[in-house]
Formats: structure tokens, C-alpha cells, sequence
């Protein structure tokens, strides 16, 4: 006889975990079954070389929005965040370098030496972002509303985030309406002259997308990103004991209040009766019913996958297969002997300044040329890279003297053209090396080993449909009230009693805990009625 | 044979518009002398903006022999049958038309301009910062083509304005 549960989670991912504790803490006992052998999804921390580990895939925070950090008090559950005073180092290949501070004022004292009017331009961009910012924000704690039939709590948050737009005054009214639709290029242009400092804010509006810096919406990425974080380039949060330290103190956070974890535990299907979902059947053949199941996954991967699509109407399954979900991401982690010597930096000292991130992204054609190659099925050859060392912030990471250098390689396309990543694997992984040591001409010496992450590995290890790090690409056409489809944006699906509440939910977008929260709410809503 | 004949290869280099798109002129006869033709094609991607070293008065012909040569992939005799060609670059449409940066709609159709943000957020209803000075053309909303809607929308606001 199968036992019955209230709530189960299908995934152990940020978001789930997120999910899991605002469930419990409403009543619900829900069941988290993650497929792997420790919960923490994307935001992991392994062992890939003995004595070596690494945040294997997410290595910096959202940020984490500061009510799911209060609530789940993951400080006292052993989240410790640490905010280095340098937050991005981006490098040129003329061996010069720029250098953003997280203080502003230094940032800007940093950027005068570029240009005089680009200093005074940052704090008026980081302003405006912390101005818009905020009122986006605010739509990003909301449970998107209903189009068709707003209710009375739907038409309350939209007044709520209307009243705070107009609030904003004519000039940011203006910008909110109009920056969105941008092209990020476009956008950096009217506040900037230097190239580098361009294309490094730029690269905020393509991170882990199928857009490049002149592509249209890429603001938007940017302005998502900044409403959860105003700093112009962004900030960096890493927290002690890599990513999986966050995902950690969230499952402690969870079992505390009242959730239990199962690990090893993969959902083969879920299980639906007249349209109802009544449970899940896990590759063990043990089956687990349910009132009610929430998953962490995707949502292609949940409801053409894990659901039977014969549930579906065939004009919902038709949308979602159009629902684009094509990663564009790739992770390399190194384990090295020693920290690479930055040419650009050997002049300022190389070591404090390692410890935010680093940036491969000199100009804007650069990246849109890294771009250009991945339309057309081919990885770049002249990648976007975003490198930190985990093991400057906790040096028990690695053994010591020793290092971890965690970084991010775009574009990766999902799809290749006329190959498989298997057999490009080697090649993406020289390809990045001869990058950076292109600007730390000693990195090559120092590895012990690559462990190469690409977007096949993504969907196959991690369970990332597409290898896409958000769950299902960020634009206007799959945002707010669209994500992840017109009609089905309030975490309900087609199938009564399963809810989504991963990334591919409103709001999306990083490591900030935003989709399972708002998730949360409007399942113990539903489930209390 | 005279059939064949073109009087005039009219090409127009323009940042917007549908890529290869020759037309032989054949419903307006008195385009042309008789028997002979006009083809006037418009080219995509001309950008206004070349790169370094590079500018469109020393590009001009180079650019017109490409369309030339891309049009005889797809009909071998062209060639042979041109009496004269007419190259149009951006910035002649911005030297002799008059359209800055040689955009053919007066500014790119783009979300963030377009209807209210037509050209700028706060002055899409014709007017401008100058009192008694008027915007009517494809640069207001709703921009476009060979429609006439920008004038006849302007037209209305200035009546209004009593502007006479």
C-alpha cells in the first residue's frame, strides 16, 4: 500500500528548498525527493579532485532576496555571506585592466581614470537602476495576475506596482518603459564612452541567454538583474564553503520547519488521475501519492516529461514545446596549483583584486562576435568568461596554497551543428584555457584538473532542460505574466494540484530564492481552500 | 531581346528593408523607353556606419558590383543587359533625401520607439519642446512607410493646437 503524503516537492533545488520551508512552515509537511546523491540542484558544492572543491555550477548569489534570507534565517542555519571589496575585474588584451569596486564612490574614483564623465555617469546609471530597480522589484514578489479575470488581490498588487511606477517621476517612467524592448548595447551607450566598461555592464543583460549585447531585450535581462541587485555591473556575494553552503542551510532551514528530504529519490513520473495529480512513481518502482505535487523542475521537462503529455491538450503541449528553452552556458572548474598571474594586473597586485569576479569582456563587438558563433551552432571561439576562485573566500576549498577557479564560458549553444558535445568536450575546454592564459599566460602550467560542464551535461546530470541555467530563456515573450506561458504564470498548471516552482516561474532569473517563495504562497493559498 | 534590355538598375542601399528585392517596372511602361526596363532594388544590410578605413563614397561601386553579382546567381544576364546603374548609399539618402544616418523610416521601428515613445518618450503627440514647431513625418507615430498616417495625425493635433 503506497503511503500519502500532503506535499511533495519534486527536486531539491534552491528553489524547492525555498518552497519546501514556506510549505512547512503554513502546515503543509512536504516531502522534498531529489534525484541526486545531495540536494542543492545548481547551486552545489563537490569534491571534483581529491582535496578540491568547487561551487560546480552557480557560484555567486542572485543576490538572495533578503526575506527568504530573514525568514529561513539561513545565517543561523550557516549561510555566511562574504562581499569582497572588489566586485569586477575586467580584462583587456592590451594587458590593461578596469576595475569596479563594490563601494560606488570607489568604483567611480576607479572609472574617472578612464573617463571623467563615465565616473559621474555610473552613479546616475546605479541611481537610476536602484530607483527602476525597486519598483521592479516589487512586481517580482507578485504572483503575476490573472488577465483574463483579475481578482481583487491581483488588481490590489497591480495598483500597488502602478502607483509606485508613477511615483517614479516622469524621467524614470519614461526609462521603465522604455529600456525594457533595448538592446543592452544601446543602452550602456547612453550613459558611457568606454568600451570596457560597455561591454562589461552589458554582459549583465546576456548572461545566461540567447541574446547577444545588440540584441532587443537584452536590457531587459539587465534590468531583472538589477532590480534584485542596483550595482551597475552587478555585485558579487560569495558565501563560505562554495554555492552548495547556500542550498545547504536552506534544507536545514526546511527540516526544521517541518519538511522532510529524501536524496537518491528520482521521480520517474508523476501520476495523474482524471486530471488530477495524485502522486509520483519513483525509478524504484516505489510509488508515493500525494494531495498535492509541486516540482522544482523545468517546466518542459515537468509536463512533457515527468507527466504523461496524453493529459494535455494538444494546444497546450504545442505551447509549450514552443516555450524556448536553449542554454547557451558552459562551466569549467579548475583545480590549480597556484593562482594565475594576470598580466593586467601585475602593476596593482594581483591577489586582493582576484577575489571578486573576473570578466573576459573587453568590448562590445567581442561579445557580440561570441554570439554570432553560437546562432550558428558553433561554441565561441573568443568566449564571454566570468571566473571566480571560490578558495580566496574559503580557503578550505582546497588544499593549502592551492586553488579552485570556478568559471563561466559563453556561448555555449545546446544544440550543435553537425557534432555533439561529447566529442567537442576536449575542445571547449582548450578553448577557454587558451583564452584566459591569453591575459595569465601561466594558468596552463597550474592545472591539476578541468572538470568541463557543457550544456549536455547540464540537461543530463543536472536535469536542466536545454542545459538552460534559468529553466527556459528570459525575454519579454516568456516574462511576468508569460512565464512560463500566457494563462499558466501563477505556478498552477493544466493538471489540478501540480504547481511549478522552479526558475522557469515568475521571476526567474538566478540564485535569489524569488520563484519558490511566490510559489509557496499561492500553493498554500490553493491548498487551504 | 530588347525586352531584356534595362534602361536603369536603380540600386538603393538601405539599413531596413527586405533584403534582395528587385522589381522589373513593367506596370508603368513610361518608365522606360519601349521594350526596355528599370529594376530597382533595395539591398539589406547596408549599414550607414562602415567600418574604420572604410567610407561610402570609395564603396559606392564595389557595393553596386556585389548586387550585381548576387542578382546573376539568380539570373545569369543581367550583366549584359544594363544600360545604367544607379548606386544608393545611406549617406547619399542622407545627403540628397535628407534622412539622417540614411534611415528610411526616419529612425529605427524598435519597441522602445514607437506610439508614446515616437521618437521620444514625452514628445510623441507631434509637438515638440518649441512652441509653434510641428514633427509630421515617418519619425512620429506610427512611422512606417508610403502611408501618409504621421502627416494626416499631425495635421489633426496642429488644427487643434489652432495653430494658423
Amino acid at each position: 500500500m503506497a503511503e500519502t503524503r500532503e506535499v511533495i516537492i519534486v527536486g531539491g533545488g534552491h528553489n524547492g528548498l525555498v518552497a519546501a520551508f514556506y510549505l512547512a512552515k503554513a502546515g503543509f509537511k512536504p516531502l522534498v525527493l531529489e534525484r541526486r546523491a545531495q540536494v542543492g540542484g545548481a547551486a552545489i558544492t563537490e569534491e571534483f579532485h581529491p582535496g578540491f572543491r568547487c561551487s560546480t555550477l552557480a557560484h555567486n548569489t542572485g543576490p538572495l532576496r533578503a526575506d527568504v534570507v530573514r525568514d529561513m534565517q539561513l545565517e543561523q542555519h550557516g549561510l555566511k555571506l562574504t562581499t569582497p571589496d572588489v566586485s569586477t575585474v575586467s580584462l583587456l588584451p592590451d594587458g590593461r585592466a578596469l576595475v569596479l569596486y563594490s563601494d560606488a564612490k570607489k568604483a567611480a574614483q576607479e572609472i574617472a581614470q578612464w573617463s571623467q564623465k563615465d565616473a559621474a555617469s555610473y552613479a546616475d546609471f546605479g541611481a537610476a537602476l536602484g530607483k527602476i530597480g525597486k519598483v521592479i522589484g516589487e512586481a517580482l514578489l507578485l504572483t503575476p495576475p490573472n488577465i483574463d479575470s483579475p481578482n481583487s488581490g491581483d488588481l490590489w498588487g497591480m495598483l500597488k506596482t502602478g502607483r509606485s511606477i508613477r511615483n517614479l517621476g516622469k524621467k524614470d517612467l519614461y526609462r521603465v518603459l522604455r529600456w525594457g524592448p533595448m538592446a543592452a548595447a544601446d543602452l550602456v551607450a547612453e550613459f558611457f564612452d568606454t568600451e570596457p566598461l560597455r561591454a562589461t555592464i552589458a554582459a549583465r543583460g546576456i548572461f545566461g541567454t540567447f541574446l547577444g549585447p545588440w540584441s532587443a531585450g537584452s536590457a531587459l535581462v539587465l534590468m531583472l538583474r538589477a532590480a534584485a541587485d542596483p550595482s551597475p555591473a552587478g555585485s558579487v556575494q560569495f558565501p563560505a564553503g562554495g554555492a552548495g553552503a547556500i542550498t545547504l542551510a536552506m534544507a536545514a532551514a526546511a527540516k526544521q520547519a517541518g519538511a522532510e528530504i529524501r536524496t537518491g529519490a528520482d521521480v520517474a513520473e508523476i501520476r495523474v488521475k482524471d486530471g488530477v495529480a495524485t502522486g509520483v512513481v519513483l525509478t524504484s518502482g516505489e510509488e508515493i501519492s500525494a494531495r498535492a505535487v509541486v516540482s522544482n523542475a523545468d517546466p518542459k521537462r515537468t509536463l512533457m516529461s515527468l507527466v504523461d503529455p496524453a493529459h494535455l491538450t494538444p494546444d497546450f503541449v504545442q505551447k509549450i514545446k514552443n516555450y524556448r528553452c536553449m542554454g547557451t552556458v558552459a562551466k569549467i572548474n579548475l583545480a590549480i596549483s597556484a593562482l594565475p598571474e594576470f598580466t593586467a594586473l601585475k602593476a596593482k597586485g594581483n591577489g586582493n583584486l582576484l577575489r571578486g569576479r573576473i570578466q573576459i569582456s573587453p568590448e562590445i563587438d567581442y561579445l557580440e562576435r561570441a554570439f554570432d558563433e553560437s546562432k550558428y551552432g558553433n561554441f565561441s571561439r573568443n568566449p564571454y568568461i566570468e571566473i571566480t576562485f571560490p578558495s580566496l573566500s574559503d580557503p578550505s576549498l582546497a588544499p593549502a596554497g592551492q586553488h579552485v577557479m570556478s568559471i563561466y564560458m559563453q556561448y555555449a549553444p545546446y544544440k550543435l551543428k553537425d557534432s555533439d558535445w561529447e566529442s567537442q568536450r576536449t575542445a571547449l575546454g582548450e578553448t577557454v584555457v587558451k583564452t584566459i592564459a591569453q591575459y595569465a599566460p601561466n594558468l596552463p602550467r597550474t592545472i591539476l584538473r578541468h572538470q568541463i560542464i557543457t550544456p549536455k551535461d547540464l540537461e543530463e546530470t543536472y536535469g536542466l532542460t536545454g542545459g538552460h541555467i534559468f529553466h527556459g530563456e528570459l525575454a519579454l515573450d516568456q516574462f511576468f505574466t508569460m512565464r512560463p506561458l500566457l494563462d499558466w504564470a501563477r505556478y498552477k498548471t493544466p493538471i489540478e494540484r501540480l504547481y511549478l516552482c522552479g526558475s522557469g516561474t515568475h521571476p526567474g532569473t538566478g540564485l535569489t530564492g524569488g520563484s519558490g517563495a511566490n510559489a509557496a504562497r499561492e500553493i498554500a493559498k490553493a491548498l487551504k481552500k | 531581346m530588347a525586352d531584356q534590355q534595362l534602361d536603369v538598375l536603380v540600386i538603393c542601399g538601405s539599413l531596413r528593408k527586405g533584403s534582395y528585392n528587385a522589381a522589373l517596372a513593367r506596370t508603368l511602361p513610361s518608365l522606360a523607353p519601349p521594350g526596355k526596363h528599370i529594376l530597382s532594388c533595395f539591398v539589406q544590410y547596408a549599414p550607414y556606419k562602415l567600418a574604420p578605413g572604410l567610407d561610402w563614397d570609395t564603396e559606392k561601386e564595389k557595393f553596386g558590383d556585389n548586387v550585381v553579382n548576387t542578382i546573376a546567381e539568380y539570373a545569369p544576364n543581367i550583366k549584359d543587359i544594363i544600360l545604367h546603374r544607379q548606386v544608393v548609399t545611406p549617406l547619399d539618402l542622407e545627403r540628397t533625401w535628407g534622412l539622417t544616418e540614411g534611415n528610411i523610416f526616419q529612425g529605427e521601428l524598435s519597441l522602445e520607439q514607437l506610439f508614446f515613445l515616437r521618437p521620444v518618450a514625452g514628445w510623441a503627440q507631434f509637438r515638440s519642446p518649441i512652441k509653434n514647431l510641428y514633427m509630421c513625418g515617418s519619425a512620429t507615430h506610427p512611422g512606417g512607410g508610403i502611408m501618409g498616417a504621421p502627416g494626416r495625425l499631425a495635421a489633426l493635433e496642429i488644427l487643434k493646437d489652432g495653430a494658423a
